[in-house]
């Protein structure tokens, strides 16, 4: 048996190689990880430090958690979050529901499916502010299209002059808005589940009722989970619709409204950051118990 | 009228060929305003327009306006100041945010440069005040004095306009048995609080801020006032799109399905064409409301009081202040005083829609005319200044929000929910 002998110095420089091919990855991370740090990390810890602070002519303040004491005995805010909680489980529900109808649809070969995906993505393109304008036109009291049509139900007054009406043409505008997003993503999964399987299941005497449901909606339930999120934390977040259509009224003053009134409108930096940061933990919660149901399932 | 803008608008340019004012090498600037010059919509943005194009005329030096929405710019110059972010050389401010601007600190204290300047003792005291600190300190240059008032329809109200809250419940009565509304106006937002509730706050002896400006709203009087806006939504005097948000509410007075309108002095730049309930239409721009207003069809007059109280015409004024960090400060100042010759001062009152802040201006012509010989007497008999708060935009738009829900929810307890946005306020500005 014949018994290698490696010098000390040979042994060192073979160690210093082991660990350097350990740390290669973490050098190619680096990069990232540091655009990462900026763009991520630092805003959000900016964010807290402003929240312990009060901006006065220029100068910061600490005022420890005087900002979210204020927040907690505002019941403004807890009206504004109970909308924000109406706004994204109305959105929610209407947006994934109709994007799977609208999905199941255009999964059906046509030849017209390029024109009704052309069509499904104007909405989807066109800016906040626009969308906004249009629907607001939509409704508007003398010349609204659709309030010409519903007049006779609200006895000639726009939708908007009600609080729970002028709530429901947001809601309306922004299921437009998400809508080929959401259609989109069910698409592509639809187009992934295998038609083996989908025939086995017909072979198997399952209608095309059943199929769907017991083996289609299964399969695709990952992405079902991830419209869900995506459709929730877009929903907490929308400012532009809500502001463009409604403006300051107290009937669509959601938190995420709210936050850009106190932040952005009458300066109030600190009190802004602290409703972001309850903003970032209830996205986060919620973000975290569909990851959680989605690893039961 | 539309003649006489042109004229002066023309006078403008001429005055900048022929009057080189301050015609020295200053950088270029950015200004704020209000004002859309870029695209034009109104006599307020062609003003402006004319105002650079003259400018650059007379002297060679380069403005550039950034447009703002007007609701807003004020805040939007103290967060860009606070900030540290891009300020302008020189901003459009409005006076009533005087306390907001001095407690965050945002703008130059003009002091010494104003008592320098040739127009200084030909602004009106009105106006100066408006941008007059407690501590007498000058921080903003005041351009206009904007108020405001009642427009009515004489066919609505042959016997003119009622001369309190409590009568005009009878001609309610009376207008919407006829279908109509007996007045119009915005019932939301910090606008509708300025604009339709001040003077009705004011002259029901309610306090709205006490002498450090914090907020002292919540007391009896002020719940007569919102129980009265109430009974107004329930008898049907005011159309229900008072309550949404933007300005469709004025639509009811412009086909005169609203007997009246609670206005402001510039409400005729906007609101037009207008048609008599007679069926005349007046399609002819900012010019509408005045030519129907020569021909009889409408009237003025003083804002909607409680008996036994006086009315209150707000006085705001519309200034140019130079934000702390601007980078030109001097060339903001040279283009402030080519604003204020008395010319051009009066052009932009009657663009605006406004009184000029100067004396001399208010000689012109144009304010010769019933409409504003009317306003200058309401003015003057009843101009009362915006309440002190040191969070102006906060504490009007959280006044104006319990009024929008009491408004929208009958059955809200008034005193709680101004008790809380009352509390909620103070415990802001602390």
């Amino acid at each position: 048996m014949r018994t290698e002998v490696i010098a000390p110095a040979a042994r060192t420089q073979l160690r210093s190689g082991f660990h350097f091919r350990r740390l290669v990855p973490l050098w190619l991370l680096l990069p990232s990880l540091l655009i990462l740090l900026f763009v991520q990390f630092y805003p959000t810890a900016y964010t807290i430090y402003i929240s312990l602070n009060r901006l006065r002519a220029g100068q910061m303040i600490w005022v420890g958690t005087a900002n979210f004491e204020r927040l907690f005995r505002d019941a403004n805010f807890y009206e504004s979050l109970q909308k924000s909680f109406t706004f994204v489980a109305a959105t929610v529900i209407a947006t994934v529901v109709l994007g799977l109808l609208v999905a199941v649809l255009l999964n059906q070969r046509s030849r017209f499916n390029p024109f009704y995906m052309v069509m499904l993505f104007v909405p989807w393109v066109i800016s906040d502010v626009v969308a906004g304008t249009v629907w607001r036109w939509l409704f508007q009291q003398d010349y609204g299209l659709i309030q010409n049509l519903i007049s006779p139900l609200t006895g000639g007054t726009s939708l908007y002059a009600r609080p729970q009406g002028a709530m429901l043409i947001v809601i309306l505008a922004t299921i437009w808005r998400s809508l080929p997003f959401t259609s989109l993503l069910f698409l592509g999964a639809l187009q992934h589940v295998s038609q083996e399987v989908l025939e086995s299941a017909a072979l198997d005497g399952a209608s095309r009722f059943t199929s769907f449901f017991r083996v289609t909606l299964p399969i695709i339930r990952p992405t079902v989970m991830v419209a869900i999120i995506l459709a929730t934390i877009g929903g907490l977040n929308s400012v532009g619709v809500i502001l463009t259509l409604t403006g300051n009224i107290p009937a669509t003053e959601t938190a995420s409204v709210y936050l850009y009134e106190q932040g952005w409108r009458f300066g109030d930096f600190g009190l802004g950051a602290a409703i972001s940061i309850i903003m970032f933990l209830i996205n986060l919660i919620l973000t975290l118990v569909y990851l959680r149901f989605q690893r039961e399932e | 009228m539309r003649r006489f803008y042109m004229f002066l608008l023309l006078l403008v340019v001429l005055l900048s060929v022929t009057v080189p004012v301050a015609a020295q090498d200053q950088p270029a600037i950015t200004v704020w305003t209000k004002f859309n010059s870029e695209n034009p919509q109104n006599s307020q943005d062609e003003w402006m327009r004319a105002a650079i194009d003259g400018y650059l005329e007379a002297t060679g030096n380069q403005v550039t306006n950034v447009f703002q929405a007007f609701d807003v710019i004020n805040s939007a110059l103290n967060l860009a100041v606070q900030a540290g972010g891009d300020v302008p050389d020189l901003s459009y401010v409005d006076a009533q945010f005087l306390g907001f601007y001095d407690y965050n600190g945002t703008l130059t204290d003009l002091t010494d440069w104003i008592t320098q300047q040739s127009w200084y003792d030909d602004l009106a005291p009105g106006a100066l005040a408006a941008c007059t600190t407690p501590d007498g300190r000058v921080i903003c240059v005041p351009t206009a004095t904007p108020s405001t008032l009642v427009y009515y329809w004489t066919e609505r109200y042959p016997d003119g306009f009622p001369t309190s809250a409590e009568a005009l419940l009878e001609d309610c009565s009376r207008l919407t048995d006829q279908g109509l509304y007996a007045l119009t106006f915005k019932g939301t937002e910090s606008f509708g609080l300025e604009v339709a509730y001040h003077s009705l706050i004011r002259s029901s002896g309610a306090a709205i801020s006490d002498e450090e400006g914090r907020a002292a709203w919540a007391n009896e009087a002020m719940v007569g006032v919102i129980e009265y806006v109430r009974q107004l939504f329930a008898d049907g005097c005011v159309p229900e799109i008072a309550l949404a948000s933007g300005f469709d509410f004025e639509n009811s007075f412009k086909d005169s399905t609203a007997g009246a309108i609670l206005a402001g002095t510039w409400t005729y730049v906007f609101s037009n064409p207008v048609t008599a309930p007679d069926g005349t239409l007046y399609d002819l721009g900012s010019d509408s409301i005045l030519t129907a207003a020569e021909e009889g069809q409408i009237a003025f007059a003083p804002p909607l009081a409680f008996e036994g109280g006086s009315p209150a015409a707000n006085v705001y004024a519309t200034a140019w202040a130079v934000p702390v960090g601007s980078p030109n400060p001097d060339a903001a100042l040279a283009f402030i005083n080519y604003t204020m010759q008395s010319t051009l001062n009066g052009a932009f009152g009657a663009a605006y829609g406004s009184l000029p802040s100067l004396i001399s201006a208010r000689d012109a012509e144009i304010f010769q005319t019933d409409y504003w010989v009317t306003v200058a007497e309401i003015m003057d008999a009843y101009g009362t200044p915006m309440p002190f708060l040191v969070e102006y935009d906060r504490g009007i738009s959280a006044l104006a929000d319990v009024f929008a829900r009491c408004l929208a929810d009958p059955s809200l307890d008034i005193m709680t929910t101004l008790q809380e946005a009352q509390d909620n306020y103070n415990a802001a500005i602390q």
